[in-house]
């Protein structure tokens, strides 16, 4: 008996692994395998042929273009990520305990994912150009003209363009983790005189701590895709404040620099696994409390 | 349960896994290799002809030909025989003595004429008096002061035709002038002026048009049916029989199917005992057309059909035997048991289609014509205008590192360097011998690196300045350039192209020639072109200039009699242009130099070539490369309408400029051969070439778009200096 329930469990682990085949083998051939080439080639000649030791890295962390894109992506995660958390969480709050409300406004906040970037950017310009719709309102209040893209309020339209099209998404995620908060504590809470304010504080956010690790990577490796708007307002080498460092990665690419480029994404691939695993313990260890 | 879901994942995972491998896989493109049966030899013209205009072939198997003899002012008419297939020929009749016209009262006498299929012949003249002054706009009058046609018949009778011709039954045509093609008292068929092609209701006395008003020639006739194959749709007409012409579409549908055309096509009925065929020619090769469907005899990449023609007509003998009058050259194709077979498929690739292209593939074929067991495909990156550079390059760079690349590499927009850099290209400096020949810009010239040469340019171009002697020898940059156009307050038109041109001599030229850029020369850069466009009272310029142009461009003011005349900086890419210069200087209107700065002077290397390092036919694309700077390579690229590298091959090039004259909207111009002196005193000049202008087309795109927003006023110099070096800064930095 007891050897028949080893065996079957012996089978449903085998096919457990058969079910996983398919992703594990589309993972590995589309991900792990291309990033260990990547990982070789950052010590390699553009050709791949030559090794060259740490040579990639001392040219990329001594490239002035890497520094400025690395600092600009890191500035625009540090500024945006916290305001989306915020501003997506907030507007969560607000529409979850309004049923009527939030059964409009999730489709509403969800459309700015649904729009092509394509339209994005045409959008932005007929709004941010030198003669758009920005400028032509100010020019009512007596405001000359601005090249809103090539100063540094660039910065900030592509803050204000991240925000705008991932709120949607986080949004939802928010509702999500709020929904997994069983209402008897909330209920309890407010029956013992709790104010909003502290009901936030002491039920909800501890209780939302699972969904803001997920949340935060989501909104980190989103923040990423914000290249696609900048690239296609302002090409190759847009105002260098919204030079990323995809542009750069993007540019060498072009100019064969592929030793660099892997190098630059070793680089920029260890740094996102080091904060993951320290957003994660830090979870780890926010939930153990 | 469990077997059934296991198949099930298998077959899942086979699907994954073919799909994956089926992704991957390459595309290798198992294009038809092309056998032909057809062996091309050339017949020789009359030793005396000057041009042949036309040929047939006798009833008897006899070629006859028209062609001018004589001066290019005052030439003859002339009507040979050869029995023996251009062996020897007879002159049989000077045509032009039949009419009776002062020749030397005029300064310019054309003659034409034509084999018409009735058996007549038909033939006209043109004479010009001398003009003071150039007309460029035609407007419905004849260039000619005095002109006449003829048509000569079978019994040697000739006969004045009557150019009254009716006009159009269409009222929105207005048939204002007289071309003719064929015009007998059995074919009533004739152009306008603006190549509408009519033919002469004769019962209702009108004339009617005969097609689409484009690329239109009667190319063949069968009774009293005329076809013409040649618009840009390659369709066959024949306005009476709508059966006929609606067969012939089907028939040539796949003629042209995906395959460019140039419209200078010829077309032929054959009729044996079965049934009746059409041989087509356009520069894809020879064709033809039977019961049995479309079928191609000859290739154009791998034959003169495909070269640099303004018109190709065929006469057909027999099945086996076909002949081909290519620009006055005349070709027979006779049928081999023995098939040619390529052999070796090599690739090539350019970035940017246009002009250079086309030339990069004429030049290719060349190549085949004397290599017909090499084919070479050459692959243009892209043909969209509006195509960002970087996106082309970044697919060529995947094909490069994917192990796809092409065999020959045309760098045109392209930097040669992170290639060799990379070592991705193959040394080529044997195949240059790079020791033993003399090229353009010397040590400067090419992609070197230890004795090896990685990429080389095969042709190149310069900047010439011609205006009176003193301004010449001012001209040392852009600001003196600037300071001679506002010695005069004429507007002239601001041609997109020009910052182009100013861009590359002095941007790229003096500004890069250290490989940095600072704030002070973008600022002067930017000054110095503000001045040059307020001279032109400019009102838009184009930043898509980052290809420009292999024709020549100039531009140009008039400085006053008091100045001197005029001042051009000209962009010189073949020696026609250059020979122009020549010619305006001899006859003492202008002075001439080539631009340069403190002795040194600037030119452009053009069509870098260079060779992949793992391409499966190293050998193969290293003999194309020693093709292409041999002697016999560089005419070739002369032929083709650039100026070549080897300074070996200049006497030679310069010489394929011949004399002609240019009859062009309302008046004429010459062309010359070079005398000595100026051959010598180029090769001189050219030596003097030291500083290669870059070709960044990156770094141009910067520097063009604040320009272009400072010319345009939506930045003032400042703000257009500050924005565009921070830009360039992270460029050079990366």
């Amino acid at each position: 008996m007891k050897t028949s329930v080893i065996n079957g469990n012996k089978q449903i682990i085998k096919a457990h692994w058969l079910f996983l085949i398919p992703s594990i083998a589309g993972a590995g051939i589309f991900l792990m395998i291309p990033y260990l080439d990547v990982f070789r080639r950052a010590f390699t000649s553009t050709s791949g042929e030559q090794f060259v030791g740490l040579d990639n890295f001392r040219d990329v962390l001594g490239n002035a273009a890497f520094r400025l894109a690395f600092a600009n992506t890191f500035k625009f995660t540090v500024i945006c990520i916290p305001l989306l958390l915020a501003v997506s969480l907030a507007i969560a709050l607000f529409i979850y305990e309004r049923p009527s409300l939030s059964r409009w406004m999730k489709p509403g906040l969800l459309m700015p994912m649904a729009v092509p970037v394509a339209s994005v950017v045409l959008l932005w310009r007929l709004i941010f150009d030198r003669s758009g719709f920005l400028n032509g309102a100010l020019s009512v209040f007596g405001f000359g003209p601005a090249d809103w893209m090539n100063t540094e309020a660039a910065f900030w339209v592509l803050v204000i363009s991240y925000i705008w099209k991932n709120l949607g998404y986080n949004v939802i995620l928010w509702i999500a983790g709020l929904s997994t908060i069983p209402k008897d504590m909330t209920e309890a809470a407010r029956v013992d005189g709790a104010s909003e304010l502290k009901i936030i504080r002491y039920i909800t956010l501890p209780n939302l701590l699972p969904s803001i690790f997920v949340i935060s990577i989501l909104a980190l490796l989103n923040s990423f895709k914000v290249f696609r708007e900048a690239y296609l307002i302002s090409g190759n080498y847009p105002h260098d404040s919204i030079y990323m460092i995809q542009h750069l990665f993007n540019n060498w690419f072009r100019d064969l620099s592929l030793g660099k480029m892997a190098a630059g994404a070793v680089i920029v691939s260890l740094i996102l696994i080091v904060l993951i695993v320290l957003l994660e313990r830090l979870w780890n260890r926010e939930g153990m409390k | 349960m469990k077997r059934r879901m296991l198949v099930l994942l298998l077959i899942m995972a086979m699907i994954f896994t073919a799909m994956t491998l089926g992704g991957c896989s390459e595309e290798t493109g198992t294009d038809e290799i092309f056998e032909s049966h057809y062996i091309e030899s050339k017949i020789a013209s009359p030793k005396e002809c000057n041009n042949i205009i036309d040929f047939k072939l006798t009833e008897v198997g006899s070629l006859m030909a028209i062609g001018t003899t004589g001066d290019d002012y005052h030439p003859d008419l002339c009507l040979w025989e050869s029995t023996d297939e251009g062996g020897s020929w007879e002159l049989l009749e000077v045509l032009s003595d039949r009419i009776n016209i002062k020749k030397e009262d005029f300064e310019l006498v054309e003659f034409s004429g034509q084999f018409n299929p009735d058996g007549t012949i038909f033939m006209y003249y043109g004479c010009m008096k001398k003009r003071e002054q150039v007309a460029w706009s035609f407007e419905g009058r004849s260039p000619y002061d005095e002109r006449g046609y003829y048509s000569i018949d079978k019994d040697g009778i000739i006969t004045e035709l009557d150019t009254n011709i009716p006009q159009s039954s269409d009222p929105s045509i207005e048939v204002y002038s007289f071309f003719c093609t064929h015009y007998t008292d059995n074919y009533k068929y004739f152009e306008d002026g603006v190549s509408q092609l009519f033919y002469i209701d004769e019962v209702n006395n009108k004339s009617v048009p005969f097609g689409k008003p484009t690329q239109l020639n009667i190319y063949a006739f069968e009774g009293d049916t005329a076809y013409y194959v040649g618009d840009k749709d390659c369709d066959i007409m024949n306005p009476n029989e709508k059966d006929d012409v609606d067969k012939l579409k089907q028939l040539t549908g796949a003629y042209n199917k995906n395959e460019e055309d140039d419209g200078y096509n010829g077309l032929d009925v054959y009729e044996n005992d079965n049934e009746r065929q059409y041989y087509l020619v356009n520069k894809n090769g020879l064709w033809r057309t039977s019961d049995e469907g479309l079928k191609k005899l000859v290739d154009g990449g791998h034959s003169h059909i495909g070269g640099d023609l303004s018109g190709r007509k065929v006469i057909v003998k027999d099945e086996n035997t076909i002949y081909l009058d290519l620009n006055g050259e005349l070709y027979k194709y006779t049928y081999s048991e023995e098939p040619l077979i390529v052999e070796t498929t090599l690739s090539a690739y350019i970035p940017f289609g246009g002009e250079k292209a086309e030339i990069v593939s004429k030049l290719i074929n060349e190549y085949q014509m004397t290599n017909p067991k090499i084919q070479i495909d050459l692959e243009v990156g892209t043909n969209d205008e509006n195509a960002l550079a970087a996106d082309v390059i970044k697919k060529f760079n995947t094909k490069m590192l994917a192990g796809e690349g092409p065999d020959i590499v045309f760098f045109d927009g392209m930097d040669p360097k992170k290639y060799a850099d990379e070592g991705l290209l193959a040394d080529i400096s044997e195949e240059l011998r790079i020791d033993e020949d003399e090229y353009i810009g010397g040590e400067s010239a090419g992609l070197r690196d230890n004795g090896s040469v990685y990429a080389f340019p095969s042709s190149c171009s310069f900047f010439a300045i011609s205006s009176n002697e003193k301004d010449v020898k001012q001209q040392e940059n852009l600001n003196s350039f600037a300071d001679s156009l506002e010695k005069n307050d004429i507007a002239g038109d601001w041609f997109p192209y020009t910052v182009g041109i100013l861009y590359r001599e002095y941007f790229d030229g003096i500004c890069m020639e250290d490989g940095n850029v600072t704030e002070e020369e973008l600022r002067d850069f930017y000054e110095s072109i503000g001045r040059v466009a307020d001279t032109f009272e400019h009102g838009y310029i184009s930043s898509g200039v980052s290809e420009m142009s292999p024709t020549s461009m100039n531009f140009f003011t008039d400085l006053g009699s008091e100045a001197g005349g005029r001042i051009s900086l000209d962009y010189i890419t073949n020696f026609t242009s250059l020979q122009q210069m020549y010619i305006d200087r001899e006859k003492g209107i202008y002075n001439i130099d080539f631009f340069g700065i403190d002795g040194r002077r600037l030119y452009v290397p053009g069509t870098v070539i260079g060779v992949n390092k793992e391409s499966k036919n190293l050998q193969e694309a290293k003999d194309f490369i020693s093709y292409v700077f041999s002697e016999e390579g560089q005419v070739t690229i002369s032929k083709l309408g650039m100026i070549p590298v080897s300074l070996d091959a200049f006497p030679t090039g310069m010489a394929t400029v011949e004399g002609d004259i240019i009859v062009s909207s309302g008046s004429y111009y010459e062309t010359r051969t070079f005398y000595s002196d100026e051959v010598s005193e180029t090769v001189e000049m050219m030596r003097s070439m030291s500083i290669p202008v870059g070709s960044d087309a990156e770094l141009m795109e910067l520097v063009m778009v604040g320009a272009e927003k400072y010319l345009d006023n939506r930045n003032d110099l400042d703000k257009a200096v500050s924005d565009t070096m921070e830009k360039i800064k992270i460029y050079l930095a990366e």
